[in-house]
């Protein structure tokens, strides 16, 4: 009977993670978002399906959105990463979160971290989205509580704020 | 009951959610965002065939992998042999219909065989996620595959395969009858029948369940991060299996991502605690969203259904015939079926009615209730029947639905039925002629039905869709509050029900605030932790608001009142000459002289005048015990286009009148209504658990199951109306599930209406492919 | 996730190396359809090579007439580049309906085109363009490339390097997206050249995405949708699952394609393309 090893190949990688350059050891098989949970227990990326669909794990990497369940962390060496914990704080949200509290864009908070990344991410490339854009745009995250609306008026309001620099001294972008 | 009716500060505002800071900056704490010190993963080797004989289990090769601590098989491990407890224990039911309900028990891990693919069969735990999957994988079983029965009908023949040897398929009956039905239909100008189905779906929140349980060898103490819905119920169960004393279970919630009646008592829970106590250390399990596919569902009932009814398109009778697929065990006794039977008559008045229902076992994934729990397949039978006669009649369906309205006049009505309570059924208030016509106008109603005539002759398809449903809620028996205020004047409100996303640290503070006259930003909601309060009943059946914001106000009028005998005391004068006012207990005659909140919670720590008050503190504890349930009221109508080349049903316009009593934060209300209407919607038009004859699961991923997304719901056209209930101080009535119970009839009625050439829609959900064929076949 | 070793690559002759070398190793490209099949078992790779780290592979430009795409080019890319939608619109358009943002912004056209999953849109797109696919040892057709259910011609060791798209007088893709997973239930992907019409149909076959040469031949004579034949295809050939039959799949079709034929003519659906989505009437 053979014993499977189930230590996988170390590598050393080199990321940016919220700002703050850090090398770390991964196996080849850990996945970004267990990278992120685990070893740096920003807990804020969260995991909801299996499949790639749900978006709770969406994070920002190399100035795009992307599902850190379907990334490997060894293909991250090198780059930049931003999760929810590096777009505001409690003290100073970002717009996009201002608007998500103030529109009542969240139940029970699950998807949203993923969310906001994503509508950052929009909000980034089209600074003025209309609300169909914002709806194909938000495909790839699910959310089972809201019903939506709410989370599409969120986004355009933050949109709106952003565009008009009324959050002055806020930075601009996730 | 409702004490008189004050202009309302602080209760009702659409105030920002105290929830929101943490959730939005990553900060919310999660069931899988615990990490203990030397954790153990399980991981659950799963049945792969609906029905088999297990032969034989091998452990050595899991054993073997690296990191694999144990592998846990039956009669390895003593405290989880015991069945999982029933959540409505035989004998404590009081359903007033229900004369037939077996159980089977239903074990951790399956015994002999396997009764649905997904079940249950053996344990892994490891040192980490990965060893505990692997190992898992390196389970080896033998199974003899037996024939599986995969549908209510099958399981029903004579001779069917038996789900579970030692009962029949057939494991609950009910019934029930009002009025003359025989003479109904003798009196009848047409009958209609039918067989009305809504689908196989499940809860699925985007969190799924997960469990760490943490043995304290030293104390002798359980304490448990879970995802449950119920976690005193969770609690007693760890403490009889564990047998031990309640009170050395500790259970809590933390943030739940979501859970809509799925969140329950589940095989996991008590492997990893009783693992946790056997090898001393903490064990986690998160559930992969495969395996929340195969968990829990939910509906999956059919209704055959006999109208008597006249040319004027007014009711007679209605007998109905109702089977539920319950999988391969149930733990709710015939609850949602009942639900079916009290709300099927919905806002109308039907003389005569007779129901009969029956539940069956069938080896599919096992059932829990979902948000609505048997309310959508009533507001499916019943609108669709109101539609069939309008078709029959010629009579346009709002028409049909006015002639056989409740008036508002009638209200409180009693239509002669028995709620699960045992309590007699009375609608308490409410004007559904009202929010019928309000919901007509909200649509343009007249103006769709002028377009939808001016469509038809381009060869556009529109139509229109109506649905009323009604919605029990609040039921008993009680929640309690306690609430407590600190040296500098901070409130604390503690309760026994946790939350998942329905504001509960938002809504009981807006109640506290109001009545205990305090601002809202000083009060802290405390839950989710059975160690703050010894009992709860749980948040589902959409409850707690009633239960638990009713026990709020309670505790904040009698801690009110704890505050004016202390100060009456301290400042030497009556409990009469004292006014409270802005966090500060005076005298009325002279407000120079009083003492803060704060001041007084000060002096309430060592002052002897709290021997008569209930001891030191400024704190009050209540129990809000409902009579009964309260009712709540929705309309939903829907103008849609249905593109005759692909089945695809656009939204022209949605329109929702609701009313759901005072509401405690109107932006919480809404946004209630909304999600819940979206998953309506998702039922309505896609969501469906489909097996194949063989009894495997062909949707078990959002590969193939369609969960809405953004751009597959419409904005909404919503009224709220406020019909405060005299059932209870606050005048709430619940909220959860006015949104999900009526999509399924209201899209039925649309497509049906657009499709026209006397098509008759009798099932869910309207996929794509289901509308083309309904098309192709009226054709 | 079963433990494998990984390998970046840092040149196509790297790549090639390392895959001919171990045993096992399979090249990742966005890894959009690979990581969630390691996830769930259905792949077990000793190896993988990753194709991310090689530049020369990423990029669109526009040579002798065909608009040239680097294989690690994402869909993202493909679908905001203003070469593509100045030259080749449809295929814009195409890239930018795959999946969502986040696949679109990882998931890439070599990747899509060796997997040839039967329900994928960018096969439709080289097949109803007559493209050519470019790989590390030759070129090879479109009409070739595709060889059945999950197969190509590619051979072990062989990488996508770019793929090549004649550039028609007028495309369209119209796609029928599964409610769940958005892949292509059915889609049509009409183009009309100079000397031909291709339609090429991918969802539907049973072997993946093909060809319908007698919409061709209709098109052919008259590029209108009326011309177009109610069934091309015998449902023998046309799959079955719980989410479309072969009779809707064949009805599809044709409706698809003459929605493709109306947007080639500048005269797009008026029709709803979202399921429960709000409709303007």
């Amino acid at each position: 009977m053979t014993t499977k090893a189930v230590e996988g190949e170390r590598h050393t990688i080199q990321v940016t993670v919220n700002g703050k350059r850090q090398a770390a050891e991964v196996d080849s098989h850990t996945l970004l978002v267990e990278f992120l949970r685990e070893s740096f227990r920003l807990t804020g990326t969260h995991v909801g399906c299996d499949t790639s669909q749900c978006g709770a794990c969406v994070v920002e990497f190399e100035g795009n959105s992307v599902k850190s369940c379907t990334m490997l962390a060894v293909q991250a060496d090198g780059g930049r990463i931003t999760t929810i914990e590096g777009v505001g704080s409690r003290e100073a949200l970002h717009p996009m979160q201002e608007a998500f509290t103030e529109c009542h864009a969240l139940q029970c908070g699950y998807c949203t971290p993923g969310m906001v990344m994503s509508a950052c991410d929009l909000v980034r490339k089209n600074p003025s989205p209309s609300e169909a854009e914002i709806r194909d745009w938000l495909d790839g995250n699910l959310c089972r509580c809201t019903g939506y609306n709410n989370i599409v008026r969120a986004v355009s309001e933050a949109a709106q704020a952003l565009a008009s620099g009324a959050q002055a001294g806020v930075k601009s972008g996730a | 009951m409702r004490s008189e009716m004050k202009a309302l500060k602080v209760l009702g505002q659409p105030l920002r959610r105290k929830e929101d800071l943490r959730l939005l900056t990553g900060a919310g704490r999660f069931v899988d965002d615990v990490k203990l010190e030397s954790m153990l993963y399980l991981a659950t080797v799963r049945s792969p065939y609906a029905h088999a004989r297990i032969l034989a289990i091998d452990k050595s090769e899991a054993l073997a992998v690296a990191g694999v601590v144990d592998v846990i098989v039956p009669g390895d491990c003593p405290e989880l042999d015991r069945p999982l407890p029933e959540v409505l224990e035989p004998g404590t039911l009081s359903n007033p219909y229900c004369d037939l309900h077996l159980t089977n028990p239903h074990h951790v891990l399956a015994r002999g065989k396997a009764t649905f693919q997904g079940e249950p069969v053996a344990m892994v735990v490891a040192e980490s996620k990965l060893a505990a999957a692997l190992g898992a994988e390196a389970v080896h079983v033998e199974y003899e595959e037996l024939p599986a029965v995969h549908s209510a009908e099958d399981a029903m023949r004579p001779g069917a395969p038996r789900v579970h040897d030692a009962n029949p398929n057939i494991i609950g009956h009910l019934k029930t009858a009002i009025g003359d039905l025989d003479a109904a239909f003798r009196k009848a100008d047409f009958v209609i029948e039918e067989r009305l189905a809504i689908q196989r779906l499940a809860s699925m929140p985007i969190e799924g369940r997960g469990i760490v349980a943490s043995w304290d060898a030293r104390r002798e103490e359980m304490t448990v991060w879970s995802t449950d819905q119920v976690p005193y119920r969770l609690r007693d169960a760890l403490a009889r299996m564990l047998d031990i004393h309640y009170d050395r279970v500790r259970i809590i919630s933390g943030d739940v991502g979501g859970a809509f009646g799925g969140k329950g008592l589940i095989a996991e829970d008590l492997a990893a605690a009783a693992l946790s106590r056997r090898l001393h250390r903490p064990v986690k399990w998160i559930e992969s969203r495969s395996e929340n596919f195969v968990s829990a569902h939910a509906r999956d009932q059919y209704h055959d259904v006999r109208v008597a009814a006249r040319n004027d398109g007014t009711l007679l009778g209605i007998d109905l015939k109702i089977v539920k697929d319950v999988g391969a065990y149930n733990h709710y006794e015939m609850v949602q079926t009942t639900n079916t039977v009290n709300h099927v008559l919905s806002h109308y008045k039907v003389p005569a009615f007779r129901a009969e229902g029956w539940c069956v076992v069938t080896n599919k994934v096992q059932m829990r209730p979902t948000r609505g729990a048997g309310r959508p397949e009533a507001s499916f039978v019943m609108d669709r029947v109101l539609d069939f006669v309008a078709a029959r009649t010629g009579i346009d369906p709002l028409e049909v639905r006015l002639r056989n309205i409740i008036p508002a006049e009638e209200m409180p009505y009693s239509n002669g039925l028995t709620y699960r309570d045992n309590v007699a059924i009375s609608y308490d208030g409410g004007d559904y002629p009202r929010m019928l016509r309000l919901a007509a106008e909200r649509l343009g109603y007249a103006d769709w039905r002028k377009r939808q005539a001016d469509a038809r002759k381009d060869g556009r398809l529109i139509g229109i869709g109506i649905s009323s449903s009604l919605e029990a809620g609040g039921v008993g028996p009680c929640e309690g509050a306690r609430i407590t205020i600190d040296d500098k004047g901070r409130v604390s409100v503690y309760l026994g029900v946790n939350s998942h996303g329905q504001s509960h640290e938002t809504t009981f503070a807006q109640v506290c605030a109001e009545y205990l006259e305090v601002p809202y930003e000083s009060v802290r909601v405390v839950a989710g932790d059975t160690a703050l309060m010894r009992y709860g009943y749980g948040t589902g059946a959409s409850r707690v608001g009633v239960n638990a914001g009713n026990a709020v106000m309670l505790a904040a009028l009698a801690l009110k009142q704890k505050i004016r005998a202390l100060a009456a005391h301290v400042l030497g004068v009556g409990e009469d000459d004292v006014r409270l006012e802005a966090q500060r207990a005076f005298v009325a005659s002279d407000p120079d002289r009083g003492r803060t909140f704060a001041q007084l919670a000060q002096a309430a720590r060592a002052n002897k005048r709290m021997i008569d008050l209930g001891g030191p503190g400024l704190t009050a504890t209540e129990f809000f015990y409902p009579e009964t349930v309260t009712w709540s009221s929705a309309v939903h109508m829907v103008a849609v286009e249905v593109d005759p080349g692909t089945g695809i049903v656009g939204v022209l316009k949605y329109a929702i009148v609701h009313d759901c009593g005072v509401p405690m934060n109107s932006a919480v209300v809404d946004g209630q209504l909304q999600g819940g209407t979206v998953q309506g919607i998702g039922a309505a038009l896609g969501e469906e658990m489909v097996y194949d004859v063989s009894g495997q699961l062909l949707t078990g991923s959002f590969m193939d199951y369609p969960m809405p997304r953004a751009a597959d719901v419409p904005p909404f056209e919503i009224e709220h109306l406020v019909t405060p209930t005299p059932k209870n101080p606050l005048g709430v009535r619940a909220a959860g599930e006015g949104g999900p119970v009526s999509p399924p009839a209201a899209f039925a009625g649309a497509v049906e209406d657009a499709i026209g050439k006397r098509c008759r829609i009798t099932r869910m959900p309207l996929t794509p492919q289901r509308v083309f064929e309904i098309i192709r076949d009226a054709k | 996730m079963k433990p494998f070793q990984y390998r970046l690559a840092k040149s196509v002759p790297e790549a090639v190396a390392a895959l001919a070398q171990i045993a096992e190793a399979r090249p990742l490209a966005g890894g959009m359809t690979l990581i969630p099949a390691l996830k769930h078992g259905l792949a077990a790779p000793a190896a993988l090579v990753d194709l991310g780290g090689i530049a020369s592979l990423r990029g669109v430009s526009f040579e002798n007439g065909e608009l040239v795409v680097g294989a690690m080019t994402t869909h993202a890319a493909v679908a905001g580049s203003p070469i593509v939608n100045e030259r080749l619109p449809a295929l814009g358009r195409l890239a930018g309906g795959i999946g969502d943002p986040q696949v679109r912004h990882r998931g890439t056209l070599g990747g899509s085109v060796a997997n040839n999953d039967p329900a994928a849109d960018y096969p439709a797109g080289c097949l109803g363009l007559g493209a050519t696919i470019v790989t590390n040892l030759r070129t090879v057709s479109a009409d070739e490339f595709f060889t059945g259910f999950f197969s190509t011609a590619l051979a072990p060791a062989e990488v996508i390097t770019s793929i090549r798209f004649p550039v028609p007088m007028r495309a369209a893709y119209v796609k029928f997206a599964n409610q769940a997973s958005r892949y292509a239930t059915v889609g049509v992907f009409i183009s009309q050249s100079a000397n031909a019409v291709r339609v090429a149909v991918t969802g539907a076959g049973r072997s993946g995405v093909f060809r319908a040469g007698e919409m061709e031949q209709a098109l052919a004579k008259d590029f209108r949708p009326e011309t177009l034949p109610a069934h091309c295809v015998a449902l023998d050939d046309l799959n079955t699952d719980l989410h479309a039959s072969a009779e809707y799949r064949s009805h599809l079709i044709n409706v698809l394609a003459r929605r493709a034929v109306e947007a080639c003519m500048g005269a797009p659906s008026r029709h709803p393309v979202r399921h429960g989505g709000a409709y303007a009437f």
